[in-house]
């Protein structure tokens, strides 16, 4: 215990988690008398899972796709469809941000390529600055719902659960989270006097066009993986091979020079991530030797009466995680201990997939490490304060839509 | 570069960044077109390749390494990143250096035992996709994590030193 403790405090001074998580393996082999070159078998076995290869070809298409034109072509395209609704921009920027953060992984990467381009424009039809700054903030992070998100990835590799259920389910979770913010922007900017676009079909024509290599790019992906013509990680490889093919051959925008750095740059991303699974399936398997999935199951079944107290808790818990650590470690480390617990109470892993991520996308936003807040502070070049302040209510509306998700297993199960 | 250090170290350090860089940019991209040649090979030719999945498995372990490797160098690995956020000066550099000291610490026992697993597959002569020898391609395994540790020690030293970070990285 007080060792656990003290590797909390290494990971909170700052000690990459990886070491963490390392030497809390390590440390368990020793007490076992486990010879150290387990952990090199451990880190091996990342190669023993053939979905993995769709992280690192997914993520570069992400980058790829952020370089260039296509999100201004994005905003161009979702302007000339929704403008003319009230509340238009809002709701465009919503989608927008969705759509291509699904393709990015919430990595940060939509807040700098589309907050940039929607955070001008916004102000511009007049809409209230900190009503701006806390929607660009909150979009940053809102698609990981949506396939073919990196986080619902890693979470069906490492619950081993079906990728293309999880897809699936995440359809109306992440469509409710959009439409309830998208009713919140309405209302807010019920009495502001905001210039809204005429509909003209030259506009929406051209647009079209404009975009006309990148609208097919979902439909590549999705149908690709449900008619069964290829598998996930295959998906990948065709997203990647069609990303470059369009970007680089097609529009041209990106110079090729600057492609083995814009590889590199995404893969520093894939390190970080694999390298903490790796460590990670040695903790893991640690820690259920040592029985600490029965343990948490025995210690919550004190806490708790049943399924409802559980899932209240489960909230709680996930909340606090998730202002901690970043979405993907929280996956690699937390969901193998809590699978068996929750199993336990009757709930299903998709769900529990869906809950986990909708309340992991809420860490983005709350302090001390919300990622996306300290992003917008230094892309809009705003206190990190008023970033915070200006979020707030798109974050509570957010966590009415998680207790939503997690108390409507429906929402999450009624499409598989 | 570091005036300070000798000129060879300064060569080498480059040439390992290089190297590493190159390498990365490699194997992502015959990653891409193995899983597009298996797509067209199945679906046209209607065979599979026996070679590729064990393959793109393999070159996935690589990049995460390799990947990790450039991580430790941007200094972009996943943490808890309060200590930087909320503090700075003196406390900061202390912090950083004993992050970099448990890394390297942590990492060189990794690199070790991982070496001891390289040498048993070697005294095994086992093989991967086909007759690789298989210790080749886990030899990556101990390379990354020495990397990883060697740049921390150095890390730790200019922290300590206070001199600043961005100079790390070029080492």
């Amino acid at each position: 215990m007080s060792f656990a403790l003290l590797l909390a405090a290494l990971a909170l001074a700052g000690v990459p988690l990886f070491v963490v998580i390392a030497g809390s393996a390590l440390w368990g082999y020793h007490n076992a008398d486990i010879d150290l070159q387990a952990i090199a078998i451990e880190i091996f076995g990342i190669a023993e899972m053939p979905i993995l290869a769709a992280i690192p070809m997914f993520t570069f298409a992400g980058y790829l796709l952020s370089e260039g034109g296509a999100p201004g072509r994005l905003v161009r395209l979702s302007q000339a469809l929704l403008g003319w609704l009230p509340g238009g921009l809002a709701i465009i920027a919503l989608a927008a941000c969705a759509i291509f953060t699904a393709f990015t992984g919430a990595s940060g990467v939509t807040i700098i390529a589309l907050g940039a381009l929607l955070y001008p424009a916004l102000k511009q039809a007049g809409y209230p600055e900190n009503f701006n700054l806390g929607l660009v903030t909150t979009s940053g992070s809102l698609g990981l719902l949506f396939a073919p998100s990196l986080p619902l990835i890693l979470y069906g590799v490492v619950a081993k659960v079906s990728i293309d259920k999880l897809f699936v389910a995440g359809i109306v979770p992440g469509t409710l989270m959009i439409a309830l913010l998208a009713a919140w922007s309405l209302w807010v900017n019920r009495d502001n006097r905001v210039r809204m676009e005429d509909f003209t079909w030259q506009e929406a024509r051209d647009a079209v066009w404009a975009s006309r290599w990148e609208i097919p790019l979902p439909v590549i992906v999705l149908g690709g993986i449900y008619s069964g013509y290829f598998a996930v990680s295959e998906a990948a490889a065709v997203t990647a091979i069609y990303v470059l093919f369009v970007e680089m051959i097609v529009h041209r925008e990106i110079p090729w020079r600057r492609l083995p750095l814009i590889m590199r740059e995404s893969m520093v991303l894939v390190g970080g991530i694999l390298l903490i699974l790796g460590v990670s399936l040695a903790s893991t398997n640690v820690m259920i030797d040592a029985g600490v999935p029965g343990m948490l199951f025995e210690a919550t079944r004190g806490l708790v009466s049943g399924p409802v107290s559980f899932l209240w808790l489960l909230l709680g818990f996930l909340l606090v995680l998730g202002a901690l650590l970043d979405i993907f470690s929280a996956i690699v480390l937390v969901v193998p201990l809590l699978i068996p617990v929750a199993v336990g109470y009757g709930i299903d892993p998709i769900h529990l997939g869906i809950i986990f991520l909708a309340a992991m996308q809420l860490g983005y936003l709350t302090p001390p490490v919300g990622l996306n807040l300290f992003i917008a502070s230094y892309r809009f070049d705003k206190s990190i304060t008023q970033i915070y302040l200006s979020t707030l209510p798109f974050l509570l509306i957010l966590m009415a839509a998680v207790i939503m998700i997690t108390f409507i297993p429906a929402m999450s199960l009624g499409l598989l | 570069m570091e005036s300070g250090s000798p000129r060879w170290l300064a060569t080498a350090a480059r040439l390992s960044r290089r190297l590493e860089d190159s390498l990365l940019v490699l194997l992502l991209a015959a990653m891409i077109a193995i899983g597009g040649w298996q797509i067209v090979v199945r679906n046209i030719i209607g065979t599979s390749l026996s070679w590729a999945d064990e393959s793109q498995r393999l070159i996935l372990l690589w990049i995460a390494l390799l990947g990790a490797v450039a991580a430790s160098r941007d200094r972009k690995q996943l943490r808890i990143d309060l200590v930087s956020r909320y503090l700075s000066g003196l406390p900061v550099r202390f912090f950083e250096a004993l992050a970099d000291l448990l890394t390297c610490a942590v990492s060189a026992i990794i690199g070790w035992y991982s070496l001891e697993f390289v040498r048993e597959s070697f005294g095994y002569s086992d093989t991967l996709v086909g007759s690789l020898p298989a210790w080749a391609i886990q030899s990556i395994l101990p390379l990354s994590f020495f990397v990883i540790a060697w740049r921390h020690l150095l890390d730790a030293f200019l922290a300590v030193m206070g001199r600043p970070r961005e100079r790390a990285s070029n080492l």
